[in-house]
């Protein structure tokens, strides 16, 4: 997991109404995010019973920006997971209980429950009362909490008792039925498409899974090609779920036009050569003219939620960045009121961070646009998916030298730079965008505007 | 403005149930559409089928409880049968429904031309009308919706005097003393029974080793024996041998149990299926595949030729009016965008047979539920045992339901007694919504009515049916 969230869980308890130890606490899904509404969580780090240590990574939530690695405050022991991994659950509803007792108190008068080796399991948590314990182990109180807090899933009775007796999570299957509902089939493609994926070495729920649909499904190499498959890492999978979200959710449309460089090209050539503080990049200036735009059409710097058109304050600007460990998008802030200095000094912190694994929840949240630079990849035009929470994103290409005819309609050389804007039809119309667009350009093709903030 | 000199979107040929239903969901979706009808609007279903099929059948009805009015109490003088009369009110009720349709399509504003519609090489749809001029048209899609009709067999060729088809024994001007009815499918029954009402000796003669071939068969069971109190006489596992029309009568000879049978009647019905009108449309100038005397399409209708469709019985089998309609809604919807990508797989198809006794039937039969699912769960519950039919004075037949034992999920469902075709749609829809066993046994029926035996029916399955 290449992210290392900042983020703390809230591991600031609310006071327990249920009587419990006082020491009980709640694990909430936490809101890393402005427009982050609800999370997903993707992996818990540890089986319940387990102790963990203050900085020890708890669980992994996707937000719809990211996963982030949720890390302990303080010492404690997980006494229950009561969200198994693939559920999505709205910001601060509680997924698990845990104690603050110290280890090593605990296992002084209890020792820690074995790893029960399927965290999607409700374990047979020890609990920290009485009361607790007598509850039937499948159905322990914080269950209904739980499963009052998951959002509905439309889903066929037959597909339901299907999915319960082969244990595939119902939040997992994609429905075809009306409004989403998800029918028997979509279980039995469910199971197919997880027989495909996994190699046949795989684990425990595999190998139930299998046992349960042996009499109607063929071989697990269901494709029938030749080839290798490989099981994507958390991380692929995510990207993956959140890419097709966003490509089918958002009404992308595009933009295409070319900006004359000479201008920028010279004006960098100078102030390069003028000072050696902060050494600019083409991008430093593609930035600057989209924060200055930003500023200029407030309007445009919106995005779209569940509660309704969000139009944000200050003109974030995201930037993509390329690392080994994935592709990332860390958030310039206020890019619009900052020197181009500024503006370069921010984006080195930002490229380093990414690098070195080292990215926040906080450092991706928030913009309405990214800019996604391929300039050195020798493409010309570039059209993006947008992030999901964003409604842009400006795809810049590399410069070329090309012939246009001059007011004369003689061939005179421009050094053009193709930009592709991708934006939600949702919350922009073909005119502001193109004007937005337009700005973008004005700013490339007259830089000295920029130096000024 | 000539339709001549439009571009229409959508071109329907035929009528039917298919096309008109089809046209008038175009018509919704703010489609142009142009419907080509060579004869009368709603097709046979309304016209020559399912409407006026189920008029004689309501009149024979109404005979049978007349008759039987006595065990409730009514008593009454002599009852007689006005065969001319209940012909015309078969007819009255079609031609009722057929202007139905026609103000419905005028309503939705589709442009309905009378016709002969046939596909020249360049896609151009060429209409002949009756009188005039023919008529050339183009349109974006074309929708062949043109039905079927019934297969005649060699050795008894229809000559709509003697050797009646469906179309025949709508019309007829007097009852035959005696009828031959070569075919014990859907048409065949209901029309042998309603004969047979009326005071005709009927005899029905199959192939298949028993009645209603295609049903479960303890139904067939039920319903063999029940036409034959009613003094019906049915010959099954009979073969065709040869026949001719003679001094006014049909004389057939059938292979029946290794020996030749004659049988000699006034009339024959031939009701041995149907085949698709294929015929005259142009379809050989196209990638249209014919797969034996059907149009191959794919689950939207679509042919292999881009831009011409198929939908309903010209598509083959099930041959039935609500088949044609969902797939002529499916049709159009696919081409205006609003459904793509693979179509879900046909809800289950409900089929009715309104002979008396009625009987009505969806999903897999129990043989075909055993072969493809091995363990089953089978309820029966007889309607001697409801409360509602012993009140009606018809307390006969039987609902049987069958799930997967394993999964719970209802595979079929096999009714027989009074007005079981208008209780097969809870299952249809319990099917279509994917419900279990327990979501059926959790459901309250009302009391006293006969649809507490499909429930009863369900419980049974499971060993838990009440009232038995």
């Amino acid at each position: 997991m290449p992210t290392k969230a900042a983020a703390r869980s809230s591991t600031s308890a609310p006071p327990n109404s249920r009587g419990n130890s006082a020491m009980r606490r709640e694990l909430l899904v936490p809101k890393l995010g402005l427009t982050m509404s609800e999370g997903t969580l993707v992996e818990w780090m540890l089986a319940a019973g387990q102790p963990f240590k203050a900085g020890q990574v708890l669980f992994v939530i996707e937000s719809e920006k990211a996963a982030n690695e949720i890390e302990a405050e303080v010492d404690g022991i997980l006494t229950e997971i009561c969200a198994p991994a693939g559920t999505t659950l709205p910001c601060g509803a509680v997924i698990g209980y845990w104690d603050d007792r110290l280890p090593g108190d605990v296992s002084a008068d209890r020792p820690p429950a074995p790893p029960t080796g399927d965290a999607a399991t409700p374990a047979a948590a020890p609990a920290p009362s009485p009361a607790n314990r007598a509850a039937p182990p499948a159905a322990s109180a914080s269950m209904p909490a739980a499963s009052l807090a998951k959002p509905r899933i439309p889903v066929t009775p037959l597909a339901r008792r299907l999915a319960a007796r082969q244990g595939i999570d119902l939040g997992e299957v994609a429905g075809s039925g009306p409004h989403g509902r998800i029918r028997a089939r979509d279980i039995q493609a469910h199971v197919n498409a997880a027989q495909a994926a996994v190699p046949a070495t795989a684990g425990t729920m595999q190998d139930t899974r299998g046992a349960a649909t042996t009499s109607a499904t063929g071989p697990a190499d269901a494709h029938g090609l030749p080839g290798t498959l490989s099981q994507p890492s958390n991380t692929q999978r995510v990207v993956a779920r959140r890419l097709t979200a966003a490509k089918q959710q958002i009404p992308h449309f595009y933009l295409t036009v070319e900006a004359e460089m000479s201008a920028v090209i010279d004006l960098r050539r100078r102030i390069n050569a003028a000072q050696s503080r902060q050494r600019l990049t083409l991008n430093h200036f593609v930035l600057a003219a989209v924060g200055q735009a930003l500023l200029a059409m407030p309007q445009v710097n919106q995005v779209w939620t569940e509660e309704g058109i969000l139009t944000l304050a200050s003109s974030d600007v995201g930037m993509a960045v390329d690392t080994e460990n994935g592709l990332w998008a860390p958030v310039l802030r206020d890019v619009g009121c900052l020197s181009l200095g500024a503006i370069a000094a921010a984006a080195s912190s930002l490229i380093a961070k990414a690098q070195a694994g080292r990215l926040s929840g906080a450092d991706m949240q928030g913009g309405a646009i990214t800019v996604s630079n391929a300039g050195m990849h020798d493409v010309t035009y570039m059209a993006s998916i947008i992030n999901p929470g964003q409604a842009m994103i400006l795809g810049v290409g590399a410069m070329r030298e090309v012939f246009r005819p001059d007011a004369e309609g003689r061939p005179a050389i421009r050094r053009e730079m193709g930009m592709v804007l991708s934006a939600d039809h949702r919350v922009l119309d073909g005119v502001s965008a193109l004007k937005f667009l337009k700005l973008v350009v004005q700013g490339l093709e007259q830089p000295a505007g920029l130096l000024v903030t | 403005m000539s339709p001549a000199n439009q571009n229409f979107d959508i071109a329907i040929i035929g009528g039917g149930p298919g096309g008109y239903v089809a046209a008038l969901r175009a018509a919704q979706l703010k489609l142009r559409t142009i419907l080509v009808e060579r004869e009368h609007l709603g097709g046979i279903c309304l016209n020559w089928g399912c409407i006026p099929t189920k008029t004689l059948l309501h009149s024979a009805d109404t005979l049978r409880r007349v008759r039987a009015a006595e065990s409730s109490g009514i008593l009454q003088g002599t009852t007689r049968a006005d065969f001319p009369r209940i012909m015309q009110q078969s007819r009255m009720a079609a031609q009722r429904l057929n202007r139905g349709v026609t103000h419905l399509l005028k309503k939705a504003g589709v442009v309905v031309i009378e016709g002969s519609g046939s596909l020249l090489p360049d896609k151009t749809l060429h209409i002949a009308p009756p009188q005039g001029e023919s008529l050339h048209i183009k349109a974006s899609h074309i929708i062949l919706a043109t039905g079927a009709r019934a297969r005649q067999l060699p050795t008894l060729p229809f000559d709509g005097s003697h050797v009646w088809s469906y179309r025949d024994a709508l019309s007829a001007k007097d009852r035959p003393a005696t009828l031959l009815v070569v075919g014990a499918g859907a048409i065949g029954l209901e029309f042998a029974s309603f004969y047979a009402a009326l005071g005709t000796e009927v005899t029905v003669i199959e192939a298949a080793p028993r009645i209603l071939p295609q049903g479960d068969e303890d139904v067939s069971v039920f319903v063999h024996e029940a036409m034959r109190k009613d003094g019906i006489r049915i010959l099954t596992g009979a073969k065709l041998a040869g026949a001719r029309v003679s001094d006014g009568r049909v004389q057939a000879e059938l292979q029946h149990q290794n020996e030749l049978v004659t049988l000699c009647a006034e009339r024959a019905l031939v009701a041995v299926g149907l085949v698709g009108n294929i015929e005259n449309l142009g379809l050989e100038n196209f990638r249209v595949t014919i797969d034996r005397d059907t149009i191959a399409v794919d689950e939207w209708g679509m042919t292999g030729e881009p831009g011409i469709y198929a939908i309903g019985d010209v598509t083959g089998t099930p041959m039935l009016a609500h088949k044609a309609s969902h797939e002529g809604l499916a049709c159009i919807e696919h081409i205006a965008g609003l459904a793509s990508g693979p179509r879900p797989k046909h809800n289950p198809i409900p089929s009715c047979v309104y002979s008396h006794p009625q009987s009505a039937a969806v999903g897999l039969t129990e043989a075909q539920a055993r072969a493809r699912h091995g363990a089953v769960k089978v309820g029966k519950f007889p309607f001697e045992a409801n409360g509602k039919a012993i009140a009606i004075g018809e307390p006969s037949g039987f609902i049987k339901t069958i799930f997967d034992a394993a999964t719970g999920e209802l595979l079929g469902a096999h009714l027989v007694g009074p007005e079981v075709t208008e209780l097969v749609h809870g299952y249809t829809l319990a099917a279509a919504l994917e419900t279990t066993e327990s979501e059926l046994m959790e459901t309250i029926f009302p009391h006293p009515s006969l649809s507490e035996a499909m429930q009863e029916s369900v419980l049974a399955a499971y060993g838990r049916a009440l009232h038995i």
